[in-house]
């Protein structure tokens, strides 16, 4: 007899499962951690032995089996021990196994339990696990032709006689035929198989119309598990798993799916002398697993005012960031749903807020986790708010309504209602991105467009008409400046004017002035009165330098007349004979006597001199 | 005689009646001030009786005189009441007394965001400036700068002709130039409000949807549809027809009925 590639037997299975264990212990056991289970294929066919052993890790002595009910020990227990030492990185391992191996044969079908074994170890009693056994029936055909090949293939049924349709065949199984709307049913695609499969692949499945999926993994490992269908033994593997949430009622149908299969049959090759090889032949097979329907009810009626789809049982949880905070503070009201059901499609509850808080899009995350009973895990919804104004509030509650699947009714949850107690804030400082949470960005802040409040400060009519502009008055009030102040500048001008002619005049009559000053001191000089007469001459030149120049008499002195007389076109000489004359007026005027002719000689000067100024000066 | 007799009989009746109705009237209506109207109004519109508050704030702007206040919180109080085009209209109308009310503004801007016509308007760049500085004061006060910068000028012109040294004179001359020049564009800047403020040639449009006309008629062929708190500005009007253009140039004409004026 010769096998060919792999197979998927129970015998393999003890084999990889025991070299797990030896994998396992590989790490170095301490005396005290003792080790001893027992181990045995979960599920038998009647009349077919199979392997029962327990295994210890240390060396033990005293076995003692439990009675195993509804099988017959064939032979057994059979010791063996197993030591090995390795060195692995100068460090030294050694893994001890000391298994005790019962063959054992099912005698009826049913399910058995096989009570803990206890053994000794170094004076301590320990006991193994116990295990159950699914006992299947016998294939019908079984004992007739079960003679030359099944052993270790206990499982194995003769398939001869059997139709094709029933060697290798997918089933479709519903988990419910009946659900509402929105309620989770789980379709699975399972192999049955009376042959070893070596490759199999989903050919098309069908496009689930009506329904929201969630696929689930199923990983098996290739290892197939034993169970009886329609009298016989099959070996099964689940292909395909998907959670399905109808979405509208009525009766939906999913369409057949097809697998591809490539199937180890066994054939008989005539080896000569009367006998034969057995050897393999793999055949692609396809097979079809069959159309269903489902039948999806609408929920029921009377659903609450806030229900807004949410199917399977749920709890709900919240907390808030802080109940005492400052105004312009950002707080963050966190509310957890948690359950089996619809839960991603589950819309976000309404948080009505005070009017003075502003709140903010609420972040939502969604931990789930797909199972075979539905989409399990949490919703968690972060509100966040920030309180414009001091205050005390009251944070309402937060209504969730679901349809319970279990009890086949609506129920609604309520989160607490929250205090909060606002403080002042400092000044304008908002703090939105506060503590852990920076989640809000400025994108997200929204600012619902409303008209701004009305106007309240205290009112201030007026008339229609109350414009000053184009008035009488607006035009009287550039008028009336204007005029004051041409009126103005004409009197300023005019008052300039005269007090210049008045200069002038002076200036005009400085000659006249001098002469008649000079004809007094003639007078004088006759009279013969001396002081009075050089009073008179000086008096006279300078007057008339004064009244010449514009100058005032006050103004003038010995040591500036020469410079504005130059100024005004006088001659040296003249000033020189001006400034001679005064000072021998000076001198004349204290010396006790001079003569007569002295004094005539001046006044013929001082009148020849203004003379000279009167037609140098201008 | 008899018949003369009955018509003066029945005359005598009607005035005595009519008297009597008139002291009906004075005894009646108890003493208000617009300020407690003013508060009353406001308080209707905290209450959210928005109706009430409209007919209090067009009772103040009826008996008592305008102010910008009131025609804002009536536009608020009508924008409450779901009406859009007169909340424009009041909007507007409070814009042309303070056209730099910030608050009418973003309000009006709200409100327009409602109106079913969007117009592109023609407005250019200068001209957006120059009506904001024209915004900054009332006319009066545009008035008054204008006449204090021109007496200003008037002593600077002293300063420059009697000043005693050039410097003073230098310092007279140049002042002086500046004030009057200031002096004239606050003028014209008193004109361009003034104008803004007795303009009444712009006009909402009140039903909620109006045919243009081509023609002042009846007849006249549909030229084009404009909805209600549309704003238009009003050409000439023959008999109860007016000619209107919206911002963008377009012309036509409609029934002066359908447009009150800002």
């Amino acid at each position: 007899m010769k096998k060919t590639g792999k197979t998927i037997n129970p015998a393999h299975i003890i084999f990889s499962i025991v070299l797990a264990l030896l994998a396992v212990e590989v790490v170095p056991l301490q005396a005290d951690d003792v080790v001893f289970k027992a181990d045995a294929p979960q599920t038998v066919v009647v009349g077919t032995p199979f392997r029962l052993t327990y295994i210890v890790n240390q060396q033990s002595s005293n076995l003692r089996a439990p009675e195993f009910t509804g099988f017959s020990n064939l032979s057994g227990p059979s010791v063996s021990t197993n030591q090995s030492v390795s060195w692995v990185n100068g460090k030294q391992t050694s893994t001890f196994e000391q298994r005790y191996t019962y063959v054992l044969e099912a005698q009826k079908e049913g399910t058995f339990s096989i009570g803990p074994a206890t053994v000794e170890v170094g004076g301590g009693k320990y006991s193994s696990n116990g295990l159950k056994i699914k006992v299947l029936p016998a294939d019908k055909s079984a004992k007739a032709d079960n003679g030359g090949h099944a052993n270790g293939n206990q499982g194995g049924a003769n398939v001869s006689g059997v139709p094709v349709s029933e060697q290798v065949f997918v089933r479709t199984i519903m988990s419910k035929r009946h659900v509402y709307e929105q309620e989770c049913v789980l379709l699975s695609y399972k192999l049955y198989t009376l042959y070893d499969i070596s490759n199999y692949s989903i050919g098309k499945l069908p496009d689930f119309q009506g329904f929201v999926k969630e696929e689930l993994d199923v990983s098996n490992n290739g290892q197939l598990s034993l169970e009886s269908y329609n009298g016989r033994n099959y070996r099964t593997a689940t292909l395909y798993q998907v959670i399905l949430y109808p979405q509208k009622s009525g009766s939906i149908s999913i369409d057949k799916a097809t697998f591809d299969f490539d199937v180890r049959i066994p054939t008989r090759v005539p080896a000569g002398f009367g006998g034969y090889f057995e050897t393999y032949q793999m055949v692609p097979r396809s097979v079809t697993a069959s159309a269903t329907t489902v039948e999806v009810d609408d929920l029921p009626t009377g659903r609450p005012a806030i229900y807004s789809g949410a199917v399977g049982t749920y709890q709900l949880a919240s907390t808030i960031s802080s109940t005492q905070s400052k105004a312009n503070e950002a707080i963050t009201l966190k509310l957890t749903i948690s359950g089996t059901g619809n839960i991603k499609t589950i819309k976000t509850p309404e948080l009505s807020l005070p009017a003075t808080f502003e709140q903010y899009e609420p972040k939502i995350e969604n931990a789930t986790k797909t199972t075979t009973s539905g989409i399990r895990g949490q919703k968690t919804i972060e509100y966040l708010f920030v309180p414009r104004s001091e205050g005390h509030y009251t944070i309402p509650s937060i209504q969730l309504a679901y349809f319970d699947t279990e009890s086949k009714s609506y129920k609604t949850l309520t989160s607490p209602e929250y205090e909060l107690d606002i403080q002042k804030g400092d000044g304008a400082t908002s703090t939105i991105a506060s503590g852990a949470n920076p989640v809000v960005g400025k994108a997200d802040v929204q600012v619902n467009q409303d008209i701004n409040y009305i106007n309240t400060r205290p009112l201030r009519l007026t008339n229609k008409q109350d414009s000053i502009y184009g008035t009488r008055m607006h035009w009287l009030l550039y008028l009336v400046p204007l005029l004051v102040s041409v009126l103005l500048f004409f009197l300023l001008r005019r008052n300039i004017r005269l007090h210049s002619d008045v200069i002038a005049t002076k200036t005009r009559k400085a000659n006249k002035t001098a002469q008649k000053r000079l004809k007094r001191a003639r007078m004088l000089l006759k009279e013969g009165k001396q002081s009075d007469f050089y009073d008179e001459i000086m008096r006279a030149l300078w007057a008339y330098v004064s009244d010449k120049l514009a100058i005032p008499t006050s103004a003038l002195s010995k040591d500036n007349v020469a410079q504005e007389l130059l100024g005004h076109g006088a001659h040296v000489e003249q000033i020189e004979e001006m400034n001679e004359i005064l000072s021998e007026c000076e001198f004349a005027r204290y010396a006790p006597s001079t003569q007569e002719q002295t004094m005539g000689d001046i006044y013929q000067r001082t009148a020849i001199l203004i003379g000279r100024f009167e037609d140098q000066i201008r | 005689m008899k018949r003369t007799l009955c018509v003066l009989f029945a005359l005598m009746m009607a005035i005595s009646h009519g008297v009597a109705n008139d002291s009906a009237n004075v005894a009646m209506p108890v003493v208000q001030t617009p300020e407690e109207v003013y508060a009353e109004a406001n308080k209707d519109y905290a209450d959210g009786n928005y109706r009430e508050a409209v007919c209090k704030y067009e009772r103040i702007l009826k008996d008592y005189g305008q102010s910008a206040e009131i025609y804002y919180n009536l536009g608020n109080a009508y924008y409450r009441a779901g009406e859009i085009a007169a909340s424009i209209l009041n909007y507007e109308r409070a814009l042309r007394l303070e056209p730099s009310y910030s608050d009418a503004k973003a309000n009006l801007a709200i409100a327009n965001a409602r109106t079913i016509d969007r117009i592109d308007e023609q407005k250019s760049l200068l001209g957006g400036w120059l009506s904001n500085v024209t915004a900054l004061f009332h006319s009066t006060t545009w008035t008054y700068i204008s006449v204090i910068t021109f007496v200003l000028f008037l002593g600077l012109v002293f300063l420059f002709v009697f000043g005693k040294t050039p410097s003073m004179r230098k310092l007279g001359f140049y002042t002086g130039v500046c004030c009057l020049l200031l002096s004239v564009i606050s003028l014209f800047l008193a004109y361009k409000r003034h104008a803004v403020e007795t303009d009444h040639s712009e006009a909402i449009l009140m039903p909620t949807e109006v045919n243009v006309k081509s023609s002042p008629d009846e007849h006249g062929t549909d030229i084009f549809l404009i909805h209600s708190g549309c704003k238009v500005r009003i050409g000439e009007s023959i008999g109860d027809w007016c000619e209107v253009s919206l911002s963008d140039g377009t012309k036509g004409w409609v029934k002066a009925s359908v447009l009150e004026r800002i």
